[in-house]
């Protein structure tokens, strides 16, 4: 038995929600493909949550090669918690991968978007839109990388049922024709 | 995670330019981009850009290096669309980088079923895109839709293996750049030197469900069944499809070069004209259904594959204006046809050819006594690695040339039964640059230019090594090109000059692309595994 951080009740860490009711609050009241995007449909600003219900966290296991013996990995499992969290709490926990940019150019202009890389003297994201930006930092009067406050808290929009009917609705999302 | 992003980002302004078909269509029209693997739908490698001339190309200057990770050959061309640039690192992993700086902006990894098994390197050669989808077809046999904003899959079809091979799967995949044509998705199959049956396939863009299929062995009952011996020959005869295909919108057929026979070291064992092996077929594009075709070399017992690019063009013929098809084939050969109705009109060597002496009535090639497979080996020029192979050429519409780029004096002797033995030294393409050895009598790398309107050789550029490298010309009358020696290099595409180069540090086994972004042209190319893009100096 695992709870999350509404004490959403997870026996066995299988969803407790409905994923039909999920989905239609996805779409709906939560408004979530403004910003996410599952199989071609939705928004890019937020991560593609295709196969977010593919359990991740998986070791490789040791050796392979070599005349080794390969150890067995760990059987991957779906982190129905954290899915959970994100949801609930989204500043807990903000990936790397999920890292917003802001951007001025010298012109006053201003734009955000995703931040998908940056070095010395580039700067590349992508817009709410799913245009692709690459700026020469030197034709910048601003880069500056945000790494809190992406996503609002969904802790006292949806009540708890809502959520995990969420959450539920997530973990059936495999993939492209999964 | 789930991330609803409220920072205050702007939402107005309209949604980025998609990519119709109507702009792959008029790809002409915007020069700025590379829309295509060829360019156009038209094959020709041509750009519209001017800004590098003949005048000012020695100011060239290296912009950006994109290194792959991966150690196979480098056989891709980029497309680029509005500063984006997609190319693919071997086998199918797919990248978007800043095509003014080479930076990344995202990655789709791609492992392949480890059973994949493609006769000649773990390769790709390019993507297509439409909407806000690309195309990527894999050496295990799947064709795969990424969104062109982030990379992640759309969809993910496997491509149907053919009933008659259940055991021969891993000699399915797609190594070629599909084509686009209106709403649907075109790719063959490679494998054709083992126990398969070509197809080439037709997918919904949206869904990824199969359209049509155009078998490239045709079954029993069906038209040139009887090209093949009575019995079960033609269920594994080969014809892979492993380059693209052209598409002519008036006539709404799709053009694409069918592969050797399987196998090609036993043709006694398949008589006949083993259709459609080393042919062109033209396809109805809405239902794959075959309009003509025309058998460069019936029955191939020198791996000939036909799968170079169509060019199509549109050239006075005779004094009239006449929609062609121009095509340099690995037979030594270069043809004339109308791409309407398939006439043969033209065809000579452009290269040295010892096993045709002429074609019939009909434009069917007649031997030359005794140049075919023997027992005891028979000397045939060009050599089975071709006198062109998949590399592409190029038309100039500003010129009206014809560029094949291609091996000259190279030579095997042909056994039936059994392998055939290179005359003189004739490698396959590599990464590293290697010592080469060779003179003039184990072969050369060449470019020619033909006026393909009277068939007169214009001007020849001879390499000191063979080539697995295509040509690129553009508006302002340059050619770039390079091969096996690691130098990309500029011509005068009106008179072949040497006007540049620059030696990459790798074997180029692709062909060159331009495109411009905010006003800037640049030229790309691979050698190696890097791409590597230049432009004016400043």
């Amino acid at each position: 038995m695992a709870s999350g951080a509404l004490g959403i009740l997870l026996l066995g860490q299988q969803p407790s929600g409905d994923p039909a009711r999920g989905k239609a609050i996805y779409e709906g009241k939560g408004d979530c493909a403004s910003c996410h995007r599952i199989n071609g449909v939705g928004g890019r600003l937020g991560p593609d949550l295709s196969d977010i219900g593919v359990p991740r966290g998986a070791g490789r296991g040791g050796g392979g090669g070599g005349g080794k013996q390969a150890t067995p990995a760990p059987e991957p499992t779906l982190n129905l918690t954290a899915l959970e969290t994100s949801i609930v709490d989204p500043d807990a926990d903000v990936a790397i991968s999920n890292r917003l940019v802001r951007v001025v150019t010298k012109d006053g202009k201003s734009v955000t978007g995703r931040l998908l890389n940056h070095d010395n003297f580039t700067v590349q994201f992508i817009d709410p839109q799913g245009k692709l930006h690459s700026y020469m930092k030197a034709d910048l009067k601003e880069s500056t990388v945000l790494t809190k406050g992406l996503m609002p808290s969904y802790k006292d929009r949806l009540s708890s049922q809502e959520v995990a009917d969420v959450v539920a609705y997530l973990s059936t999302l495999k993939g492209p024709g999964k | 995670m789930m991330r609803r992003l409220v920072i205050l980002v702007s939402l107005a302004g309209s949604l980025w330019a998609q990519v119709t078909f109507d702009r792959i269509l008029n790809a002409d029209k915007e020069p700025q981009n590379w829309l295509t693997y060829s360019g156009n739908v038209k094959g020709q490698r041509f750009s519209g850009l001017k800004q590098i001339a003949p005048a000012n190309v020695k100011n060239l200057e290296l912009q950006w290096v994109w290194q792959a990770k991966s150690l196979e050959k480098f056989e891709t061309t980029a497309l680029v669309v509005d500063g984006v640039l997609y190319t693919v690192e071997a086998p199918d992993t797919v990248v978007a980088l800043d095509a003014a700086t080479g930076r990344i902006f995202w990655t789709f990894p791609y492992t392949p079923a480890a059973d994949a098994r493609p006769c000649c390197g773990r390769v790709n050669r390019g993507l297509a895109i439409l909407g806000d989808t690309l195309f990527l077809g894999t050496i295990d046999a799947h064709l795969i839709a990424l969104d062109v904003s982030t990379g992640k899959p759309v969809w993910n079809t496997a491509i149907p293996i053919p009933a008659e091979t259940p055991d021969s799967r891993g000699r399915y995949g797609v190594t070629h750049a599909p084509l686009v044509v209106k709403d649907k998705v075109i790719v063959g199959t490679t494998g054709g030197d083992g126990a398969i049956r070509g197809f080439i396939d037709a997918y919904d863009a949206k869904t990824g469900k199969q359209a049509w299929r155009f078998y490239t062995i045709p079954a029993v009952g069906e038209f040139g069944n009887d090209t093949w011996p009575a019995g079960d020959r033609w269920k594994t005869g080969g014809g892979a499809v492993w380059n693209v295909g052209a598409y002519d919108p008036e006539s709404n057929l799709t053009f694409w070069g069918i592969g050797n026979p399987s196998d090609s070291h036993n043709p006694d064992k398949r008589v006949g004209d083993n259709l459609y092996t080393d042919c062109v077929v033209a396809l109805d594009a809405d239902t794959g259904k075959l309009k003509w075709y025309y058998q460069f070399t019936p029955h191939d017992d020198m791996d000939w594959d036909s799968t170079q690019v169509p060019v199509l063009a549109d050239i006075e013929w005779q004094g009239r204006p006449r929609k062609v098809m121009l095509w340099a084939n690995r037979n030594g050969i270069m043809y004339v046809l109308d791409r309407t109705s398939g006439q043969f009109l033209k065809g000579q060597p452009f290269v040295k050819v010892n096993w045709l002496s002429g074609f019939d009535e009909k434009g069917r090639p007649m031997r030359v006594p005794g140049k075919v497979a023997t027992e005891e080996g028979s000397e045939i020029y060009p050599t089975v690695l071709g006198a062109t192979n998949w590399y592409p050429p190029s038309f100039s519409p500003s010129t009206g040339y014809f560029y094949i780029p291609g091996w000259e004096n190279a030579g095997t002797i042909n056994y039936l039964g059994r392998r055939s033995k290179d005359l003189g030294i004739t490698p396959m393409a590599d990464v590293k640059l290697l010592p080469n050895l060779r003179t003039d009598d184990d072969g050369y790398g060449i470019i020619r230019a033909f006026d393909p309107k009277t068939g007169e050789r214009k001007w020849e550029y001879k390499m000191g090594d063979t080539t697995w490298g295509g040509v690129l010309t553009t508006a302002s009358d340059l050619l770039f090109g390079g091969g096996r020696e690691g130098y990309f290099f500029a011509l005068n595409a009106r008179t072949g000059e040497f006007l540049w180069k620059a030696s990459l540090g790798g074997q180029i086994n692709n062909a060159a692309m331009s495109y411009s972004v905010n006003g800037k042209q640049y030229v790309t190319i691979a050698a190696g595994t890097s791409l590597f893009a230049f432009a004016l100096r400043e």
